[in-house]
């Protein structure tokens, strides 16, 4: 078999601890532009979902927007409770006190112990337009974590924009949040904005504050796609040890989306980071997609509809041979860096106008036809496209 | 006050980007997106449009096509980039067959412009199966390819397949065979889209390292696809790490989850300071590319996409708006965007849903210019919140319209 250049990953090897998975799809999600919010019962099922791919937790909404978000906030939690489901809840909102009180209101409803997830602007540009001084950050930031603690909240204290935040200004603002009780910080890259080398020195330095405080007090990464870069960074805060990271199905979410959870696990399973079965993977993105009314692209990496197509010449004559032979594991290998069946999917062959006979071949085995090749490759020309299955078959 | 002052950089603080050496970008567009299954194939007319409109992006180099079967495709649109004297340069897909080099020789003759062979290695390291005696005499065919164009006067960069899969032994005998035979250029190719940043980043150290052993110049390609989703990340790193070309196809299109994207390629480069070229005419080229391959531009492509500056959050509305009072048009439009949605001809943009606050209904009022009255805030923020998504001007002005006192 092949070498893997990848392998072994030594930062990611030497990680001795249990990486969690948070999912922001019913909070952040949401804030897609193009995203519907769906009912409750849509609600339900993607929670489902996301407990059977073994996600630890959810941000289950921000019950502070209003009466329609508190009532689905409390219909999620009692669901957790009611199915004794081992995902754990958490809610959002600001630093202030109106978005904090529903959340206790809710706690105390469901009998669940909630984590609350409490932010606040952080960055110099932040700062100068809303004409906040850090003392003010700080005093806010105090108020606020001390109340939900005493509320019986778990605090994660959550600075927006963190990776154009003043490293000064996060230490203040994070040692405050931890003195006051929060137990868990989480680094944003709420406008898309980081790089990999970004993310791995902003981590590493607020490891250094954590560190300082003496506290056992977790790690969070949540980063957006703005740049194309969500994944990666998501996986270079991995590396350099956070203790959370967060995403949601099919990247939905504020502008163009945060780190894809699908492509996350994936990537994570690959690595041996996690072994989580991601056999429901394809569920828990067609249901999101459904409900959410957000389409699947279809070249989505691991789920699309042609993320395991060969359409090209080249690429069929160098599976065939392996097809043919019965090599199915090589064949998958050859076929894509991610294994069709990972997801629980099967490589195909597909004809087009650059198809060549090994398209066509290929087809045929796979869909136990026979005939004439020609005539096949001809028609795919004459189309200009790659011809679907029941084309295929009229042919 | 500046944009400097304002931003404190975190990406800026590592040690690790290097990005000042000089670096290239090889368009693949008309070659790869055929290849992505969504996509339709576009006419000659067509095809010769677009390579116009991707000669406004200051590419270095264009790959127009093959010199096998698709020869008679390729040479109008080889002889267009000479005719027309675009700036890009031509790049033609080679097996190794004399003939094929016989022909890109010959046209690059008649045209008096250098013609770039990227040459098909023939065999790749997921090929080992088929026996020791099978490789040898692919590798002896490779060699015998480059040493055949070289001599024809032909600038050869050798596609290294499924590079991140090979052995290192497999490496320092095929790239060696290459560089021994005249190759100017070593292209490593993540055929399946299996490679990590880090996997990129130890791969590029040994082929630099085999080509300073060899005495040989560091002149390295980089073309990786998107299964993983890393293609882009993965480019960056091979840049990062020494590589001085990448192969891009615009909005990605390529077989299965698509290749590097040479258009969030180029932003990213912009954004990271490596490249000063004006991306005025970014936009209209990929919008370009996918009318011309018949292809969505989904919503949620970064920067292009329709939702790439729109929000519908009160959070981030009140500070975009707050923004926009200082009087600094950049400062709006970074408060709550990583790029800056005016240096690639968009705009930020404030609507109205139900995770809205009163900043986007006065802000949507203001755009429309109508007054902010307290009855139509309230009728309009209760739309917004009883909404199942982002209202659209038609659905506002409709819950205005409800109320004979709110009518616009």
């Amino acid at each position: 078999m092949a070498y893997d250049w990848n392998l072994p990953d030594t930062a990611l090897l030497q990680l001795n601890r249990h990486l969690q998975l948070q999912d922001e799809t019913l909070r952040d999600g949401l804030q897609r532009p193009s995203a519907y919010d769906p009912p409750i019962q849509a609600k339900l099922e993607i929670l489902h979902l996301m407990e059977a791919l073994g996600i630890h937790g959810a941000d289950v909404g921000l019950p502070g927007a209003g009466p329609r978000a508190a009532a689905d906030v409390t219909a999620i939690v009692t669901e957790i409770v009611e199915q004794k489901l081992k995902i754990k809840p958490s809610c959002a909102g600001r630093t202030l006190k109106v978005d904090i009180q529903p959340i206790v209101d809710i706690a105390q409803k469901t009998g669940k112990l909630l984590e609350a997830d409490l932010f606040i602007g952080s960055s110099p540009v932040r700062q100068y337009a809303e004409d906040w001084t850090l003392d003010r950050m700080l005093k806010v930031t105090e108020e606020a974590v001390v109340y939900a603690v005493e509320q019986g909240l778990e605090v994660m204290y959550v600075t927006e924009d963190t990776i154009r935040s003043h490293p000064e200004t996060l230490r203040r603002l994070y040692t405050t949040a931890i003195e006051c009780g929060a137990i868990r910080i989480c680094l944003c890259d709420t406008v898309g904005h980081a790089t990999p080398d970004g993310v791995r020195a902003l981590v590493r330095f607020i490891r250094e504050v954590v560190a300082d405080t003496g506290k056992p007090v977790k790690l969070d990464w949540h980063g957006h796609r703005d740049r194309g870069l969500g994944l990666a960074n998501t996986l270079a805060a991995v590396e350099v040890g956070v203790d959370r990271v967060h995403g949601t199905a099919l990247g939905i979410g504020e502008r163009v989306g945060n780190t894809p959870m699908e492509h996350l696990l994936i990537n994570l399973k690959l690595l041996g980071v996690l072994q989580n079965d991601l056999s429901r993977l394809r569920e828990y993105v067609g249901a999101v997609s459904r409900h959410c009314r957000v389409p699947l692209p279809f070249s989505w990496p691991g789920l699309g509809r042609d993320a395991f197509a060969a359409t090209s010449a080249e690429s069929a004559e160098r599976l065939i041979e392996l097809y043919e032979l019965g090599e199915r594991q090589l064949f998958e290998h050859t076929f894509s860096g991610v294994t069709p069946a990972l997801v629980g999917r099967e490589a195909r062959f597909a004809v087009g106008p650059r198809s060549g006979p090994a398209n066509v071949r290929g087809w045929q085995l796979q869909s136990q036809k026979s005939g004439e090749i020609e005539p096949v490759l001809a028609a795919a020309r004459e189309c200009g496209r790659v011809l679907e299955p029941n084309e295929l078959e009229a042919l | 006050m500046t944009e400097e002052q304002l931003i404190y950089d975190w990406n800026r603080q590592s040690a690790g980007a290097d990005l000042t050496h000089s670096l290239e970008v090889l368009d693949v567009t008309m070659v790869e997106a055929p290849h992505s299954p969504a996509a339709r194939q576009p006419a000659l007319s067509e095809r010769l449009r677009l390579l116009h409109q991707l000669d406004e992006l200051g590419l270095d180099l264009v790959c127009l096509g093959d010199a096998g079967e698709g020869w008679a495709e390729t040479l109008p649109l080889v002889s267009e980039v000479a005719e027309s004297r675009l700036k890009v340069r031509s790049a033609v897909l080679c097996r190794n067959h004399a003939a094929e080099l016989e022909r890109v020789a010959e046209a690059s003759e008649q045209l008096g412009q250098a013609i770039h062979v990227l040459l098909h290695c023939g065999y790749s390291p997921l090929q080992e199966w088929k026996g020791e005696a099978w490789r040898a005499a692919r590798a002896e065919r490779m060699q015998e390819s480059v040493m055949f164009a070289v001599g024809l006067g032909l600038n050869v960069t050798l596609l290294c397949p499924d590079a991140p899969q090979a052995h290192p032994a497999w490496l320092v005998d095929t790239l060696g065979r290459a560089l021994d035979s005249g190759a100017r250029r070593l292209a490593l190719v993540d055929t399946t889209g299996c490679a990590t940043p880090e996997g990129v980043a130890r791969l590029m150290a040994f082929v630099i390292e085999l080509c300073r052993r060899k005495g040989m110049p560091q002149r390295i390609d980089w073309f990786g696809f998107n299964d993983r989703g890393l293609a882009l990340a993965n480019a960056l790193t091979a840049l990062e790490s020494g590589a001085s070309r990448v192969h891009a196809s615009v909005l990605g299109l390529a077989e299965r989850s698509g290749c590097v994207p040479l258009d969030l390629l180029l932003i990213n480069l912009r954004l990271l300071g490596a490249l000063d070229r004006p991306m005025e005419a970014l936009a209209s080229v990929c919008q370009r590319v996918a009318e011309t391959y018949q292809v969505e531009v989904l919503s949620n492509y970064p920067v292009l996409g329709k939702d790439a500056f729109r929000t519908g959050t009160g959070v981030h509305a009140a500070a975009i708006i707050k923004a926009e009072r200082k009087g600094f048009s950049w400062l709006a439009d970074l408060i709550y965007s990583g790029v800056p949605a005016g240096q690639f001809g968009f705009e930020q943009l404030i609507e109205v849903g139900p995770m809205a606050g009163e900043s986007n209904v006065l802000h949507w009022l203001a755009r429309n210019a109508l007054e902010a009255t307290p009855e139509r805030v309230q009728a309009l923020l209760a739309a917004a919140k009883s909404a199942d998504h982002v209202l659209s001007d038609q659905e506002i002005r409709a819950a205005l319209g409800e109320t004979a006192s709110l009518q616009v």
